[in-house]
């Protein structure tokens, strides 16, 4: 099967000027030489702790912010040569949903607005339904009422907010949503919610997801496969049951050993990882990871892993992700 | 009930009675003038016979050294102040929101260009860069109006570039543009209502400031030209005969220092109604 999205090679920087008078401009590599593709119909989830560059990759997805280098091609077109006229129409089948509900929507703007307008922009308000039905349409797909098209958005809580969030990003039927971090703004009780209803219109319209979030717990009810991001470079990306099954790298580890368990009865086996996430402006040396990494070696330290297949669809970045593999099944068993 | 409590309450009572107060003198100004041709009569009407008349009842200010009466001139001269504030704030705004807007939201070497240009532009001392405009020019109320909304509209330019600034790191641009909006359709429909309170307070005190401009170039005799009138223009007529007939100054004189303060208080009034941290 041919992928939707194809991500080659993709780079961005960022440059950081001081204010100071003759002062030096830094860059920060927010996204460093990542490829990964994603299929019709899949969700893929993109993992990593605040500042690792997962936002950047979203907005570069969509080309909401310009590449350095490297490519993105989505359905057989590649996105950075669209003509901005090209891009716009483009847009139509590429939509995002965002993290944070209260700045995402235009408080100037009535919920009517805030849908019609994606459809007026792609001339998708003249296909034999009025505007109106389609509108009271989506809003019922995502869970509101008709009766709350008038009303402004400081008007609704988050939950509901993020609900017409994902319906405008819905209205012009696209084929890829990208969704950045959609549920870590909202309460637990309506995290769950926003998910189902996540999975629900992508059966429904058979959507693919690029799904952003900060921790694992709430990738694993709905993502098919799983990419970790460290440092603005993939680490490991692999399907979801082995991500949780049989992690390949270091930091993966540490990353499920976080995720809470409500199990009185588990023990805590993992140290928690020590020290804080180096600056991307000035990275570690060969593997970004080994300063915090319990199996660092001398090769960590010069030579950066590349990312390859150690098991049948399961790409790692680790010099040592055997020991890791190895490991983590003898704890599943002790654990049994 | 605390008493700062009361006291809070109190001190907004005091804020929002000045904007009242304020808003009450621009709506008086209005009503003024527009009923001027019921309210008074012919104000270029020369009665030799009534020149120089104390105020009564037949003559509210008193008449000029023509007997021409100062209340009905007053009461004209007011549409030309309204004019005058509106038309120049109207145009300063539109510059000052046009170019603020691009280079708060663009960012880069065309904010440098535009900002640059506003700092030249604040170099020189308008008042003098007026003087020497209408030296060129014929000195009518129409040049005055565009030539004070030219000179006037680089404060309105840097508020609208400092909201631009702050907006456009909010998502619901990104999710403008991600919609598939163009350039100019995300910044005049998205962004430019969430910057607009600012630039109506501006605008507000922008007004006052227009009427004083005009008043002072219609007192230096470059501004509106007899026997057009205006305060300033009739202010500076009554000046031969001020130790006889104080009246000709006198009235104009209040007129604008009273429209003048009403803009001030209505537009500080404004910005406090808009102002969060003034609601609690």
């Amino acid at each position: 099967m041919k992928p939707l999205l194809e991500i080659k090679n993709l780079s961005k920087s960022f440059r950081l000027t001081s204010k100071a008078p003759g002062g030096k401009s830094v860059s920060l590599k927010a996204v460093d030489d990542i490829s990964f593709s994603i299929f019709p119909g899949e969700t893929l989830g993109l993992v990593g702790e605040s500042g690792c560059g997962k936002s950047t990759t979203g907005k570069l997805v969509l080309r909401l912010i310009e590449a350095d280098s490297g490519s993105v091609t989505f359905d057989d077109k590649e996105i950075g040569k669209l003509s901005s006229a090209q891009l716009r129409a483009e847009r139509r089948n590429l939509q995002m949903i965002f993290q944070d509900p209260y700045s995402s929507l235009n408080p100037r703007m009535r919920v009517r607005q805030i849908l019609a307008e994606p459809l007026q922009l792609h001339g998708l308000d003249k296909n034999g339904r009025t505007l109106q039905e389609e509108l009271s349409h989506l809003l019922e797909t995502v869970g509101l009422d008709a009766s709350h098209l008038d009303r402004y958005p400081h008007q609704f809580s988050g939950g509901q907010r993020q609900r017409i969030g994902i319906a405008r990003a819905l209205a012009v039927k696209p084929k890829l949503i990208v969704a950045d971090e959609p549920v870590s703004a909202l309460d637990v009780s309506i995290q769950a919610q926003v998910i189902n209803l996540m999975q629900d219109i992508q059966q429904q319209f058979g959507l693919t997801y690029l799904f952003i979030a900060h921790d694992l717990a709430v990738i694993e009810h709905i993502c098919d496969r799983v990419a970790v991001m460290y440092l603005g470079r993939i680490v490991e990306i692999a399907p979801a049951e082995k991500i949780y099954g049989s992690t390949q790298h270091p930091y993966t580890e540490a990353l499920l050993a976080a995720v809470p368990r409500p199990d009185p009865k588990r023990e805590r086996t993992h140290q928690p990882l020590q020290g804080e996430v180096p600056s991307p402006v000035n990275p570690p040396s060969g593997c970004h990871f080994h300063p915090r990494c319990p199996y660092a070696q001398n090769i960590c330290r010069t030579q950066s892993p590349e990312l390859s297949e150690k098991a049948p669809k399961h790409l790692a970045a680790c010099h040592f992700s055997h020991k890791i593999a190895s490991q983590s099944r003898t704890d599943q068993t002790t654990s049994q | 009930m605390s008493t700062d409590y009361l006291k809070n309450i109190f001190s907004v009572l005091i804020r929002n009675r000045l904007a009242f107060a304020g808003f009450l003198i621009v709506l008086s100004m209005f009503i003024l003038a527009g009923l001027a041709s019921i309210l008074g009569g012919d104000p270029g009407a020369i009665d030799v016979a009534q020149r120089l008349q104390p105020p009564s009842l037949q003559h509210l200010f008193g008449t000029d050294d023509l007997g021409r009466d100062v209340f009905t001139r007053m009461l004209f001269a007011a549409r030309i102040s309204l004019l005058v504030g509106f038309v120049a704030v109207g145009i300063a705004t539109l510059i000052g929101v046009f170019l603020g807007a691009l280079s708060g939201y663009y960012g880069g070497w065309i904010d440098s260009i535009i900002m640059r240009f506003v700092d030249i532009m604040l170099c020189f001392p308008s008042f003098f860069l007026i003087l020497a405009v209408i030296a060129f020019l014929e000195p009518s109320i129409w040049n005055i109006m565009i030539i004070i909304g030219l000179t006037s509209w680089m404060g309105v330019a840097r508020l609208v570039r400092a909201e631009f600034l702050s907006l456009r790191e909010r998502d619901f641009v990104l999710a403008a543009r991600a919609v598939g909006n163009r350039d100019g359709r995300v910044i005049f429909r998205h962004i430019l209502p969430n910057a607009m309170t600012p630039v109506l307070v501006s605008a507000t005190l922008g007004v006052a400031g227009a009427i004083l401009t005009e008043s002072a170039l219609s007192f230096l005799g470059i501004g509106v030209q007899p026997p057009t009138p205006s305060w300033g223009n009739m202010l500076i007529a009554g000046k031969q005969t001020l130790g006889t007939a104080w009246w000709l100054s006198a009235f104009p004189g209040l007129a604008i220092l009273i429209t003048v303060l009403g803009y001030n208080l209505l537009g500080e009034g404004v910005r406090d109604i808009f102002d969060p941290r003034m609601q609690d």
